[in-house]
C-alpha cells in the first residue's frame, strides 16, 4: 500500500466540460482506507489555474473553500460533499509549448497526532519511498482537471489604443541587423586577410547600398503613410470596431487590412540557457478596409474559437496583437503590429462566498 | 500542429508528464541518486563544511539540492539564482545553500567560501581550488557528470513523472518503451533535462510508436 492510498480522494464533476460563464459544480468524496481513525484539521478545496510547459510551471489560486465541519474520519468511512465554484474565464488550452489547465485541488489536512500515528503504523506496511513521502508531506492531495471552453461568451478587447507606423519597425530592424552582420564579417575578414583596411571600405559601401535600398523601399513609403492612431471598441455581439485615424492624408496607400493575432511564447531551460519559441496560435482573416479619408471605422468579427486570453506568466506568454497591413500603389506591403489585451465579456451572477453542501 | 483539449486526457493524463514541474511536484517525483540522508547527517555534524554539487546543466544538481534543503534543512536560507536575476549574496547564520553559485561575482564567491560556516552549492564547475586554503573546512563534493544514470533509474524517473500526471489511477497509464529510453540515454547521456525535453515532444503526438498504453 502507498501512503497516498491511506485516504482516497475523488472528485466527480457534474459535467464533462464547462463553459466559461457557468458555475463549476461537483461532488467530493474522501474515504479512509486505513484501519484507524484519522483526525482532520480541515479540508481545503481550491480552484486553481495551472500553467505547465517546456520551461516553467506555476499555479494561481482563484477560489478557496475551507471546510472545518469534520474532525475525523472513521476507518472505511466516506465523507461526501458537494461544491460549487464561480465561473472561470481561463479556458483550457493545450499548446505545443504550454498548457493552461483549470484544476480542483483538494487537500485533506490531518492533525499532527494522526500524522505521528500514521508514521508509526506505516513502518513495515508501506513501500519505503512512499513512507518517506508521507514523512515529509503527510497531508493528502488530489487534483482533478476541469475542462473549460469558451462557449457562446463573447470576447472583449480591453485597453486597445495605440499608434502604429506600418513598415518602420521592420525597416529599422533590418537596417540594424545588416549593420551588425557586416561589422562582424568585416572584423573576421580583417583578421583573416592580414589587416587589410579595404575590407572596411567594401563593407561600408555594401551597408550604404543596403541602407539606401531600405530607405527607398521601406522607410520612404512608411514616412509617406505616416502614423496610424488606432482605437478598438467593443460593440454588441462578438464584434469590435476598429477606428483608424491617419496622421497624413495621402494617396500612397491603396488598401488597409486589419488582422488579429495570438502568439504563444515560451522561454525555457529555466533561464540558464535562454531559448525562446514563439508560435502563432490564432490568426484571423485579413479584414480589408476600403473607405478612405483621414479617419475610418469598421466592424470586425472577433474569433469564434476557444482561445486563451492574454497571459504573462514569467516565461510563458500568450500575446494578442493587432496587425495593420498597408499596401501601397506600388504593391509594397507595410506591416505594423501593436500589443492589445483580450478578455471575455462577463455576465454571470456570482455565488455566495461559501457554497458547499454537506450530504 | 493543433492540439485538442482532449489531447492529454485521451492518454489518461492531466498534462504533458514531461512539463517543467514546480517545487512541490518535483519533490513528489525525485529519485535521489545517492544517499541524501547520509549527506544531511554529515552537514549537521560538521562545524564548518563546504558541499558542492557540480556538473553540466540538466544533470539534476538543482533538483537534488532542492530535495536536500526541503527535506532536511527547511529553515535554512536557500537562494536560487537565475541568469536573468543575478544578485549579491550575503553571509547567513548556519547553513546557506545557493543554486547556480557560478552566477555570483568572483569576489562574492570568495567571501562566501572563506566566511560562510556551512555552504552548500550547485555549480557547473568545481570550486575546490577556492577551498584549498581553508583546511579547517570539511569539503564534500558530488560530480554529477559521473553520477550513474542507467536504464533502471531512468525508468523510475519517467514512471514517477507519468504517475504524477495520471488522470485516473484506476485506468492504464502510458508506458515508454525501453528501446526508446535506451536511445535517449545514449543520445543525451546523463542530461536528464534534455531527455525530459525529448520525451515532452514525444507526448505532443498521439500516435508516437515510442510509448504505449
Amino acid at each position: 500500500m502507498k501512503y497516498s492510498e491511506v485516504i482516497n480522494i475523488n472528485v466527480s464533476l457534474t459535467k464533462d466540460k464547462f463553459y466559461c460563464n457557468e458555475i463549476i459544480s461537483g461532488e467530493l468524496s474522501i474515504q479512509n482506507n486505513h484501519d484507524t481513525r484519522i483526525l482532520i484539521k480541515n479540508i481545503l478545496i481550491d480552484l486553481i489555474i495551472k500553467h505547465h510547459g517546456r520551461g516553467e510551471s506555476s499555479i494561481y489560486n482563484l477560489e478557496r473553500k475551507i471546510i472545518s465541519d469534520y474532525n475525523a474520519i472513521k476507518p472505511n468511512e466516506t465523507i461526501t460533499l458537494k461544491f460549487k465554484f464561480n465561473p472561470v474565464y481561463n479556458i483550457t488550452y493545450i499548446g505545443e509549448n504550454m498548457s493552461q489547465n483549470v484544476i480542483i485541488k483538494t487537500k485533506v489536512d490531518i492533525k499532527s497526532e494522526s500524522e505521528k500515528e500514521l508514521r508509526k503504523l506505516a513502518i513495515g506496511k508501506l513501500k519505503v519511498g512512499s513512507f518517506f513521502r508521507g514523512v515529509f508531506k503527510p497531508d493528502f492531495y488530489n487534483e482533478a482537471v476541469v475542462k473549460v471552453l469558451r462557449g457562446d461568451v463573447n470576447y472583449e478587447i480591453q485597453s486597445a489604443k495605440g499608434i502604429i507606423m506600418p513598415g518602420m519597425k521592420n525597416a529599422l530592424i533590418m537596417m540594424g541587423a545588416s549593420f551588425v552582420i557586416l561589422l562582424f564579417f568585416s572584423f573576421v575578414l580583417y583578421n583573416i586577410l592580414d589587416n587589410q583596411l579595404e575590407i572596411f571600405y567594401i563593407s561600408t559601401t555594401i551597408f550604404l547600398l543596403v541602407a539606401g535600398a531600405l530607405y527607398f523601399f521601406k522607410i520612404t513609403p512608411s514616412l509617406k503613410t505616416g502614423k496610424i492612431k488606432y482605437t478598438l471598441n467593443n460593440i454588441e455581439g462578438n464584434f469590435y470596431e476598429a477606428v483608424l485615424n491617419f496622421e497624413k492624408r495621402n494617396r500612397n496607400v491603396k488598401e488597409i487590412d486589419c488582422q488579429l493575432l495570438a502568439i504563444e511564447k515560451v522561454t525555457y531551460d529555466n533561464g540558464s540557457s535562454r531559448s525562446t519559441i514563439t508560435k502563432t496560435l490564432y490568426q484571423s482573416k485579413q479584414h480589408n478596409i476600403n473607405s478612405f479619408g483621414s479617419s475610418i471605422r469598421e466592424e470586425i468579427e472577433l474569433p469564434k474559437e476557444s482561445l486563451p486570453l492574454t497571459i504573462n506568466n514569467g516565461d510563458f506568454e500568450v500575446i494578442w496583437k493587432l496587425k495593420i497591413i498597408a499596401t501601397t500603389h506600388n504593391n509594397l506591403k507595410l506591416v505594423g503590429t501593436s500589443v492589445i489585451d483580450v478578455g471575455f465579456e462577463k455576465r454571470e451572477k456570482l455565488l455566495d462566498s461559501r457554497m458547499v453542501d454537506f450530504t | 500542429m493543433k492540439l485538442s483539449i482532449d489531447h492529454y486526457s485521451s492518454l489518461n493524463l492531466k498534462y504533458n508528464p514531461f512539463s517543467f514541474l514546480n517545487e512541490d511536484e518535483q519533490f513528489l517525483t525525485i529519485i535521489p541518486r545517492f544517499q541524501m540522508e547520509e549527506l544531511a547527517i554529515k552537514i549537521e555534524n560538521s562545524k564548518s563544511v563546504f558541499v558542492e554539487f557540480y556538473g553540466k546543466k540538466g544533470h539534476g544538481k538543482s533538483t537534488h539540492l532542492t530535495f536536500l534543503m526541503r527535506n532536511y534543512f527547511p529553515n535554512a536560507e536557500y537562494i536560487q539564482l537565475k541568469k536573468k536575476n543575478k544578485k549579491a549574496v550575503d553571509l547567513a547564520d548556519g547553513i546557506l545553500a545557493i543554486d547556480s553559485f557560478q552566477l555570483l561575482s568572483l569576489k562574492n564567491r570568495m567571501r562566501l567560501l572563506k566566511q560562510q560556516q556551512k555552504l552548500i552549492i550547485t555549480s557547473h564547475y568545481p570550486h575546490r581550488l577556492g577551498n584549498i586554503f581553508l583546511k579547517e573546512k570539511r569539503y564534500l563534493y558530488y560530480n554529477f557528470n559521473k553520477l550513474e544514470l542507467d536504464l533502471k533509474i531512468l525508468k523510475k524517473i519517467v514512471a514517477s513523472k507519468i504517475e504524477l500526471a495520471i488522470l485516473n489511477k484506476e485506468e492504464a497509464m502510458p508506458i515508454i518503451k525501453d528501446d526508446y529510453l535506451r536511445i535517449v540515454l545514449k543520445k543525451y547521456r546523463g542530461n536528464i533535462r534534455a531527455i525530459q525535453a525529448d520525451l515532452y515532444t514525444e507526448f505532443l503526438s498521439l500516435d508516437s510508436k515510442n510509448y504505449e498504453i
